[in-house]
C-alpha cells in the first residue's frame, strides 16, 4: 500500500534540498552538472536524469515495443496530434493518447498513481502547478533532455522531475457574426452589446484556463494574482449586466455560434477558430485584451511506473528540439524555447504580433497562485454566482 | 383519447432537444446536408467501437438481469427482513462519484492474483454494479406487484421443484419487470463515459468515449454520432422488447393489452 | 418399537433444519454480496476511509469539519431540492403516462414509446446539455424562431435562461421522467384487471377500488421508484456541470472541482462530502421504507 502522504512529501523534501544545496556549493546555476549532483544522493532514478544518448534511448525503446501511452493530450490541444505523428515517423513510435486526452491534471495523476503496480500511462501534460503535486506524491521519475539548459530555471523542476513545454496567453475569441465591435480590453466587456455573450471555460474553480480569465481580469481592475478579488468584483459586474453566461467556451460552442467571446488560453482559441472557418462556422477574430492578460506555462512529467520510459524520453527529446517547438508553435502554442526558434516567416504571419505577448504577466509563483485559487474557490460561488 | 393526448404532448418534449441537434447537424450555414452522417459510414473506428458498446451492453445486461431476478426473489422468498438492507446497497452506486470508484477499482485490480484493470471484464462488472440501482428496482417492482407467495405455493402443490418453480412460474410473471431491467441497463451502458475512460481507455474504447474524441475536433459529427447512438440505442431496445414478447409462456395479458 | 427417544430429539432436529435453511438462505445470496463486496464495496471503502484523512495525512474529522462550511451546506440544499423537485415532477408525469401505455390500445405505439424512454432515460451528460442549448440556448433555433415570430427575446425580455436552476429542472427532467415510466409500467401492469371487476362486481366504486386496492398496491413500487428518482438527479454530475459550467451550486459538482479539475485537488474533503451524500441517500431510503410500511398494512 502507499506510504503515507506526510513520509512521501518529507522524504522528497529531504532529497530535493541535499541535491540543491550540492549545486550551490558547486557555484553552478544547475546547468549541465546534473552529474555532480548525482554523486552522493544515493540510489534513484537520478541516475537515468541526464540526457541519455539516442541510441540508447532507441535501444531501450525498441525493448519496450515501440509504444507511448499519453494522457491528458488530446489531439487538437497545441498539436499535439501533429507531435505525435512526427514522433511516429521520425522514432518509429506509436503513440496512445486520443481517448485518455480528456484526462485532467488531477486525473492524469491519480491514474498513475492507482494503476502504479500495473501501470499503463507513461506520460501526461499538466497545468504548471500540478508539477509539484506529482513531485510530492512521488508519482514522477525525472528526466533532463539534451536542450536542459535552454529552459529557464523558473520554468523547471531543477531535479528534472518536470519541465515547461509552451504556454498561453488569455485571449477573446469574438464572433464578428453577433459582436458588432471587437473587444479590446475587459473594460470593452462591460458594453451592453455584448449581453449574453461572454463565456469562459466553465468553472474557475475547476478550469484552469477559467481561473487564469479571472486573474487576467483582476490585472485589468488594479489587482494582480496576490490580490484576485477586482477579479472577481468583474465578473460579478459582468454577470449582473447579463452579459456573462455560464456557458463552456469550447470548440462546440463556438461553431453553434453560443459563444459570442470566447476567452482562452491563444493557442485554443486560435486553433479553434480556423477549425470553425473550415467548417463554414462563424467567423471568429481572437484578440489578446490590452489591459491584462495572464500566461501560465503547462509542463511535462514521466509516470514514475512508466511501462515505457524510454519512449517517453524519446518524446521529450523530440519536443524539446526546434522542430518539436515549432510543432507546438504551428498549435498556436508560445514554446519555451521560443526565443531560440528561427520561426518560417509562413507561420510568423499566422500569429498575433508579438507586442502583445509582451505584456502578458507570467503565472510562476506558486505559493502565490494557490492563494489566488483559495480565494476564487471561496468567492466565485457566492459573489458570481449567487 | 386523453391517454392519446398525453402521449404526444411527453413524445413531443422528448423530441424536443433533438430537433436542436438536428437542426446543428443537417444545416451547414443555410444548406441542408447530411454529409456529417454519412460520413460515419466509411468510419472503420465507429463500426469497431459500436460493436464494443454493444458487446459490453448484452454481457452487461445479461449477468446484471440474471443476478439481480434472482437475487429479488430469494430475498422476497427466504429472508423478506433484509430487503431494507439490499435496497440500502442498491443506492449506493448513486453515492459514490464515477471517478473515486474509478480509481478505486483501479486500485484493487491492479494487483495479482486479480489483475483486470485495462480489461473489458472490469467494465462489465463495474456496469454490473452502476446497473444495480435500476435491475433491483425494476425487479422488485414487478415483483412486488404479483403475489408472488400464492404463485410460489401454487406451483408447489403441482409438485413443481424450486429451481422449476422459479422458471417456469415466476420468471414469466415478473416479465415486465425483468424487461424493464434490461432495458434500463443496456441503455446505462451504451451511455457511460467516465468508468470506460478510466478502466479500459483505448485499450478497449467504447463509443461514448469515440464520441468525446470526436466532439473536441469536429462537433458536427460527433453530434451526427450522438444522433446514430441515439437510433442504435432504440434500435436494439426495440429488438430485445420484440424479442421479450416472443418468449415462452408468459402472461402477456398483464403487460401490453 | 424402542419407545426410548431422546427428549431433545425434535427440538435439536428443528433447530438444525433453522440452520439448514439460514445457510441455503445465505447461499443463494452469495453471487450478489460478491458483486457488492467486490467492485461496490471494497473501493467504495476508499471513499469513507479517505474522508477521515486531512490534508496534512493525519486521522481525523477535519475533513468533515471543512465540508460543513456555508457553501457546502447550500450545495447539499440545493442539491436535495432539485432532487425532489425533480423526483416528484417525475414521478407523477410518468406514472401518468405509464398507466396511458398500459392501458391504451395500440400495441405498436407502446413498444413505441418504452423504447424511446428505454433511450431518453440515459441520454444525458454532455449531449443532452448540447441538445438543450441548439434548442434553447441564446442562439438555439427555438429561441431564434421565437424571436423572429413573436419578436420575444426569451433571454432578453422573459429572462428565460436554459443555464439557470430552472433550465436545470427542465433538463433533468429529461431523463427523470423516462425513468419513471420504464419503472412503473410493470407495478402498473400488475394490476389485475380481474381484480378491478372483481371489485366492481362486489360492488366498489372507482374510488373505493383505488383507495382500498389500487393505491395500496401501486404506493410501494412507485414511491420506491421517486426514491430511485431522488437519488438519480443527486448523484448526477455531467449533465449540470456541461449545462451550468459551477453556476448551480450542486454537492457533485464541489466533489468534482475537488478531484476532476485543473485548479485545486483535496480528496479528502471530496471524500467527506461523499458520505454526506450516503447519508442523506441513506435517510431518503429510510424515510421512503417508512412510508411503505404503512401501506402495506392494507396488503393481505
Amino acid at each position: 500500500m502507499r506510504h503515507s502522504p506526510a513520509e512521501a512529501q518529507f522524504a522528497h523534501r529531504l532529497r530535493r534540498v541535499t541535491r540543491r544545496e550540492l549545486l550551490r556549493w558547486t557555484g553552478a546555476a544547475g546547468l549541465g552538472l546534473a552529474s555532480v549532483a548525482r554523486i552522493g544522493t544515493g540510489a534513484e532514478a537520478a541516475a537515468m536524469s541526464g540526457p541519455m544518448s539516442m541510441s540508447a534511448l532507441m535501444a531501450g525503446a525498441k525493448k519496450e515495443g515501440l509504444q507511448l501511452h499519453a494522457y491528458g493530450m488530446p489531439p487538437d490541444w497545441a498539436n499535439w496530434q501533429g507531435i505525435f505523428d512526427a514522433v511516429k515517423s521520425k522514432y518509429g513510435i506509436t503513440s496512445i493518447y486520443k481517448p485518455e486526452g480528456d484526462l485532467s491534471s488531477a486525473q492524469e495523476l491519480q491514474k498513475f498513481e492507482a494503476e502504479k503496480v500495473h501501470p499503463i500511462g507513461d506520460i501526461g501534460d499538466v497545468g504548471f502547478q500540478w508539477g509539484q503535486v506529482a513531485v510530492q506524491r512521488g508519482i514522477v521519475q525525472p528526466y533532463k533532455t539534451s536542450h536542459w539548459s535552454s529552459i529557464p530555471a523558473n520554468l523547471k523542476d531543477p531535479d528534472g522531475y518536470w519541465v515547461a513545454e509552451y504556454s498561453g496567453v488569455m485571449s477573446f475569441a469574438v464572433n464578428t457574426a453577433r459582436a458588432k465591435k471587437i473587444p479590446q480590453t475587459w473594460q470593452d466587456l462591460l458594453d451592453p452589446s455584448y449581453k449574453n455573450m461572454v463565456t469562459i471555460d466553465q468553472d474557475p474553480r475547476q478550469a484552469f484556463d477559467a481561473f487564469a480569465a479571472v486573474v487576467s481580469a483582476a490585472y485589468a481592475n488594479g489587482g494582480s494574482i496576490a490580490d484576485v478579488q477586482p477579479g472577481i468584483e468583474f465578473f460579478a459586474k459582468l454577470k449582473k449586466a447579463g452579459n456573462f453566461i455560464p456557458v463552456k467556451a469550447e470548440l462546440a460552442s463556438m461553431q453553434t455560434g453560443e459563444a459570442g467571446v470566447a476567452i482562452r488560453w491563444t493557442f485554443l482559441n486560435l486553433a479553434d477558430r480556423d477549425t470553425v472557418k473550415q467548417k463554414s462556422g462563424p467567423a471568429y477574430q481572437v484578440v489578446i485584451p490590452s489591459d491584462g492578460s495572464v500566461a501560465s506555462p503547462y509542463v511535462s512529467v514521466i509516470n514514475k511506473w512508466a511501462p515505457h520510459p524510454n519512449a517517453a524520453r524519446l518524446f521529450q527529446e523530440y519536443l524539446f528540439s526546434d522542430a518539436g517547438q515549432l510543432g507546438l508553435l504551428q498549435g498556436y502554442a508560445v514554446p519555451v524555447r521560443m526565443k531560440e526558434l528561427t520561426v518560417p516567416a509562413s507561420m510568423a504571419a499566422k500569429l498575433p504580433p508579438a507586442s502583445s505577448f509582451s505584456k502578458a504577466v507570467y503565472l510562476t509563483d506558486l505559493k502565490a497562485l494557490a492563494a489566488a485559487q483559495q480565494v476564487v474557490k471561496d468567492q466565485w460561488g457566492p459573489k458570481v454566482m449567487g | 383519447m386523453i391517454q392519446r393526448i398525453v402521449l404526444v404532448l411527453f413524445f413531443a418534449y422528448l423530441l424536443l432537444p433533438i430537433t436542436g441537434v438536428l437542426h446543428f447537424t443537417l444545416l451547414d450555414g443555410t444548406r441542408v446536408t447530411a454529409a456529417h452522417y454519412l460520413q460515419a459510414l466509411g468510419d472503420g473506428e465507429f463500426q469497431a467501437y459500436i460493436v464494443h458498446s454493444l458487446a459490453l451492453a448484452v454481457a452487461t445486461v445479461a449477468i446484471s438481469v440474471s443476478l439481480m431476478t434472482f437475487t429479488a426473489f430469494w430475498v422476497h422468498m427466504r429472508a423478506p427482513a433484509l430487503k431494507p438492507l439490499l435496497e440500502l446497497l442498491s443506492f449506493l452506486p448513486f453515492v459514490v462519484p464515477a471517478v473515486t470508484l474509478a480509481l478505486g477499482l483501479i486500485e484493487i485490480y491492479s494487483r495479482p492474483p486479480l489483475v483486470l484493470t485495462g480489461t473489458a471484464s472490469l467494465l462489465t462488472f463495474a456496469y454490473v454494479v452502476l446497473a444495480l440501482p435500476f435491475t433491483y428496482r425494476a425487479v422488485e417492482n414487478g415483483l412486488s406487484a404479483i403475489d408472488s407467495r400464492t404463485l410460489s405455493e401454487a406451483a408447489q402443490s403441482l409438485g413443481a421443484g424450486w429451481w422449476r418453480r422459479f422458471i417456469t412460474v415466476i420468471v414469466p410473471n415478473l416479465w415486465p419487470g425483468i424487461v424493464s431491467a434490461a432495458l434500463l441497463t443496456f441503455s446505462l451502458v451504451m451511455g457511460e463515459f467516465t468508468l470506460a475512460l478510466f478502466l479500459v481507455g483505448s485499450a478497449y474504447e467504447t463509443y461514448p468515449l469515440y464520441l468525446n474524441e470526436v466532439w473536441r475536433s469536429d462537433p458536427k459529427y460527433g453530434a451526427a454520432l450522438a444522433i446514430l447512438s441515439f437510433l442504435i440505442t432504440w434500435g436494439s431496445s426495440v429488438l430485445i422488447l420484440g424479442a421479450s414478447r416472443r418468449a415462452p409462456g408468459q402472461v402477456q395479458g398483464a403487460v401490453l393489452k | 418399537m424402542i419407545a426410548a427417544a431422546p427428549r431433545d430429539g425434535p427440538a435439536r432436529a428443528a433447530r438444525r433444519a433453522r440452520a439448514g435453511r439460514a445457510f441455503a438462505t445465505g447461499a443463494g445470496l452469495v453471487p450478489f454480496g460478491a458483486f457488492v463486496i467486490l467492485f461496490l464495496l471494497l473501493p467504495g471503502a476508499q471513499m469513507v476511509v479517505g474522508a477521515f484523512i486531512a490534508q496534512d495525512g493525519r486521522a481525523g474529522l477535519a475533513n468533515f469539519a471543512r465540508a460543513l462550511a456555508p457553501q457546502y451546506l447550500n450545495a447539499f440544499r440545493t442539491s436535495i431540492a432539485i432532487s425532489v423537485e425533480t423526483a416528484l415532477v417525475g414521478a407523477v408525469v410518468g406514472t401518468v403516462v405509464a398507466y396511458a401505455i398500459v392501458h391504451g390500445e395500440a400495441r405498436r405505439r407502446q413498444a413505441f414509446v418504452i423504447t424511446f424512454c428505454t433511450v431518453t432515460s440515459n441520454f444525458a451528460g454532455v449531449p443532452l446539455a448540447f441538445a438543450f442549448v441548439t434548442t434553447l440556448g441564446v442562439v438555439g433555433w427555438v429561441t431564434v424562431f421565437i424571436q423572429a415570430v413573436f419578436h420575444v427575446n426569451l433571454y432578453n425580455d422573459l429572462g428565460f435562461a436554459i443555464y439557470s436552476y430552472y433550465g436545470l429542472v427542465l433538463v433533468y427532467a429529461y431523463f427523470q421522467l423516462p425513468l419513471m415510466v420504464l419503472l412503473a409500467v410493470p407495478a402498473i401492469a400488475g394490476l389485475r384487471r380481474e381484480w378491478r371487476e372483481a371489485a366492481q362486481t362486489l360492488g366498489a366504486g372507482a374510488w373505493r377500488y383505488w383507495r382500498d386496492v389500487g393505491l395500496p398496491v401501486l404506493a410501494p413500487p412507485l414511491v420506491g421508484a421517486t426514491a430511485l428518482l431522488f437519488a438519480n438527479a443527486f448523484g448526477a454530475y455531467a449533465t449540470a456541470y456541461s449545462l451550468s459550467s459551477g453556476a448551480i451550486n450542486l454537492v457533485p459538482l464541489r466533489i468534482g472541482t475537488l478531484i476532476n479539475g485543473d485548479v485545486s485537488f483535496d480528496a479528502g474533503l471530496a471524500n467527506a462530502l461523499g458520505v454526506g451524500m450516503t447519508i442523506v441517500i441513506a435517510a431518503a431510503i429510510l424515510i421512503y421504507q417508512g412510508a411503505n410500511r404503512r401501506s402495506r398494512r392494507w396488503m393481505r
